[in-house]
């Protein structure tokens, strides 16, 4: 290799330093533009709703000060917080699910609401939640915790994974498996709807929010769970952004370059699973966020290294649930509120297009 | 400088290569007892029929599958016993299908090559940069490195993929059909690209390839997959030379051409056709060749007739002899043409005529 060593330290700085730099100074700005937007809708969602709180209040609130009025502090932390930090937590988990999950389907279209993981997590809540109520089988089990039915949901949502894989490794056509996955989900929610004809009317509220998502039901001690799984979960994926990157080669590649396929696939797919199943858990099924995420940040870095996307698409993700929760009812300006899907649709729909059209999904097939 | 002591950077020893038993399925060997070596430095072809077993082996030599017996030695190591990181920095692949990455640059396709000698997370050092660069030049695509890969050709593209081998910094690089997508140009890019980063990075490049001409002109060895289950190892020439190509690949109406190097179909040549061409360098070459296409066998000696040509474009002839009509043109469209209309009636009759 020493042959053209010389060569190559010219070229290198020639022409190296003023590109990398301006690549390096654009991912940092964008990377500080979607922290400020995240932080701005997170101070927009806590001063907005049917009591209208002063930014100035609440930015004191959040950093500790004292404020005046002690009922701004009880709506600002007690009232508004839980939702506000759980939209962030979900929109980042969807959005980092949904990049991991476009990587090892070889699937642009791939996400957890497309390919019907929501719906399995659902699924599996579900049986738990109105299983103790009388259908029989699970009635024995007496105590239903909260942490039971999280992990029904993450089951339920394992097993969506697991067939959706299955079949995506069979077929390779993204269009085949984004039809495979819907109809996963359909069957996954005509079970949910069979358990709820045959249970008691009371045990129905639970389940309300499951389908349409919402955060607005969240209170501080199902966060403290959303908050630590999601942080753990969040913060390992870190270690699966190089090896996923290979995974973009496909798996001989992969494999050629020492990355142990079959584990990353299993690390990856179990980190969605807890991701997905625990958002669907708390928030219900968010739909778009983790398939319109991961393509904007790649548009916007213009790459697919996931050491940057991972953690951007996380952002967006974040950005947009806040959003979405803003305009579904966030901003008071209504008594009702909207669920979050029908806002998440707006972005989520158009990027599915835009990929489909583009004829990226035909070309990774 | 003796090429037998140095120590092989890839070598097979006694290996069984196939497929071990499985459900309802008995255990399969495609190729037994196969022993080759590749040296550093050593530009090594894999050729053989479809079938024969070539894929099979290339696995086998890059550990995607192990041996059913045997073993293969990367640096004088077992490759069963060497992690997948170790196998990585050591032996690199290049494969026959296209990758789609989506959006990457080349340079970060090339750089993920980086990957057996980095920590999980993923940072670069300098070593890792200047590795990336070297490589980026040796395969003559850093100016592309700026350019997302999905923009590039498939020659160009290809030659990435090779830079990203070479990025790993292997003893051993394996290419499985590299030419296979490529037109003629690119082919003989990527062979010449491949003979010189034998010297410039002094690693052992084996791959396959249907190209026999490639195979015979450009590489040290040649290991020759025949359709029997046994692999043959040695210098190009001795290969051609003792007729295992011929063997291998020649089938009915095809024969293996010396000067050319490479299988012919038979030239359905009529008997007595002869002549003698008369000419300068590759005047007299396309001569022959219209010859021959012409069904007529061309000779070095006194026949009676002869094809003079001249140099020039298009090219003029004169045909001339005691057995032929005098004739003369120009171009070698007319001189085949002229030449078809001879061996209609046959030589004999012609003297009559």
């Amino acid at each position: 290799m020493s042959v053209s060593g010389t060569d190559v330290e010219d070229v290198v700085r020639r022409t190296a330093p003023a590109v990398s730099r301006r690549r390096v100074g654009y991912v940092t700005a964008l990377f500080a533009v979607l922290v400020l937007l995240s932080l701005g809708a997170v101070v927009v969602l806590l001063a907005q709703g049917s009591i209208a709180v002063p930014i100035g209040d609440v930015v004191g609130v959040l950093t500790g000060q004292d404020v005046d009025s002690a009922v701004h502090r009880t709506i600002v932390l007690d009232a508004r917080l839980p939702k506000v930090v759980a939209g962030l937590l979900a929109g980042a988990a969807l959005a980092v699910g949904g990049a991991q999950m476009q990587t090892l389907f070889r699937n642009p279209l791939a996400d957890p609401f497309v390919l019907g993981v929501s719906s399995g997590a659902i699924l599996g809540a579900a049986i738990v939640i109105l299983g103790t109520s009388g259908v029989g089988w699970l009635s024995g089990l007496g105590v239903v915790s909260q942490l039971g039915v999280t992990g029904a949901a993450v089951a339920g949502a394992a097993g969506v994974l697991l067939i959706a894989l299955g079949i995506a490794r069979r077929v390779g056509d993204p269009v085949v498996v984004l039809v495979v996955g819907v109809m996963l989900g359909y069957l996954a929610g005509a079970v949910v709807d069979m358990l709820v004809y045959y249970t008691d009317p009371d045990r129905l509220q639970a389940l309300a929010t499951f389908t349409r998502g919402s955060v607005r039901n969240v209170t501080w001690n199902e966060l403290q769970v959303i908050a630590v799984s999601c942080a753990v979960v969040l913060g390992l994926s870190v270690f699966l952004a190089q090896p996923l990157n290979a995974l973009l080669l496909g798996d001989r590649y992969a494999g050629s370059l020492g990355v142990n396929v079959r584990r990353v696939r299993f690390l990856s797919l179990a980190g969605v699973a807890v991701l997905s199943g625990i958002t669907t858990a708390y928030c219900g099924a968010i739909g778009f966020v983790g398939l319109a995420a991961p393509h904007l940040a790649r548009g916007l870095l213009r790459t697919a290294d996931h050491r940057l996307v991972l953690p951007a698409s996380a952002l967006i993700g974040a950005v947009i649930v806040l959003v979405a929760e803003y305009v579904a009812g966030g901003n008071g300006l209504t008594r009702t509120s909207l669920p979050l899907n029908s806002v998440t649709a707006f972005v989520g729909a158009p990027v599915i297009l835009w990929v489909l059209l583009s004829g990226r999904a035909r070309r990774s097939a | 400088m003796t090429p037998v002591s140095e120590p092989a950077a890839l070598q097979a020893v006694a290996v069984t290569a196939g497929y071990p038993r499985r459900r309802r399925h008995p255990a399969v060997s495609v190729l037994e007892d196969v022993h080759l070596a590749a040296r550093p430095g050593e530009l090594i072809t894999l050729i053989g029929p479809n079938g024969a077993g070539k894929s099979t082996l290339l696995r086998t030599l890059v550990g995607a599958q192990p041996p059913l017996a045997g073993h293969v030695l990367l640096d004088g190591r077992d490759l069963a016993t060497l992690s997948a990181r170790e196998r990585a920095r050591r032996l690199a692949v290049v494969l026959t299908e296209p990758v789609d990455v989506g959006q990457m640059s080349v340079e970060a396709v090339v750089a993920l090559g980086r990957m057996p000698y980095r920590s999980w997370i993923g940072r670069g050092t300098g070593d890792d940069r200047l590795a990336v660069d070297r490589a980026l030049v040796d395969a003559g695509v850093d100016e592309l490195r700026h350019r997302p890969l999905t923009d590039l050709s498939d020659g160009e593209r290809q030659r990435v993929m090779v830079a990203r081998a070479l990025a790993q910094e292997p003893a051993v690089l394996v290419l499985d059909e590299p030419t296979a997508f490529l037109d003629v140009a690119r082919r003989i890019e990527l062979a010449a690209m491949l003979s010189r980063l034998t010297a410039a990075t002094g690693a052992a490049i084996v791959l396959s390839t249907h190209d026999l001409g490639f195979a015979l002109r450009r590489s040290d060895q040649v290991w020759l997959v025949g359709g029997d289950g046994s692999v043959t190892a040695g210098a190009p020439e001795d290969l051609a030379h003792g007729e295992a190509i011929a063997r291998t690949f020649a089938g009915e109406n095809m024969s293996f051409d010396d000067a050319a190097a490479t299988i012919v179909v038979a030239d359905d040549t009529a008997p007595g056709a002869t002549v003698q061409v008369v000419g300068d360098g590759r005047a007299r070459q396309w001569a022959e060749h219209a010859v021959r296409r012409a069904g007529w066998t061309p000779v070095a000696g006194e026949c009676g007739r002869v094809l003079r040509v001249e140099p020039g474009t298009p090219c003029r002839w004169r045909v001339e002899g005691t057995r032929v009509p005098h004739a003369a043109g120009i171009s070698f469209d007319s001189l085949v043409t002229h030449l078809r209309g001879q061996v209609a009636p046959r030589p004999e009759d012609s003297r009559t005529a």
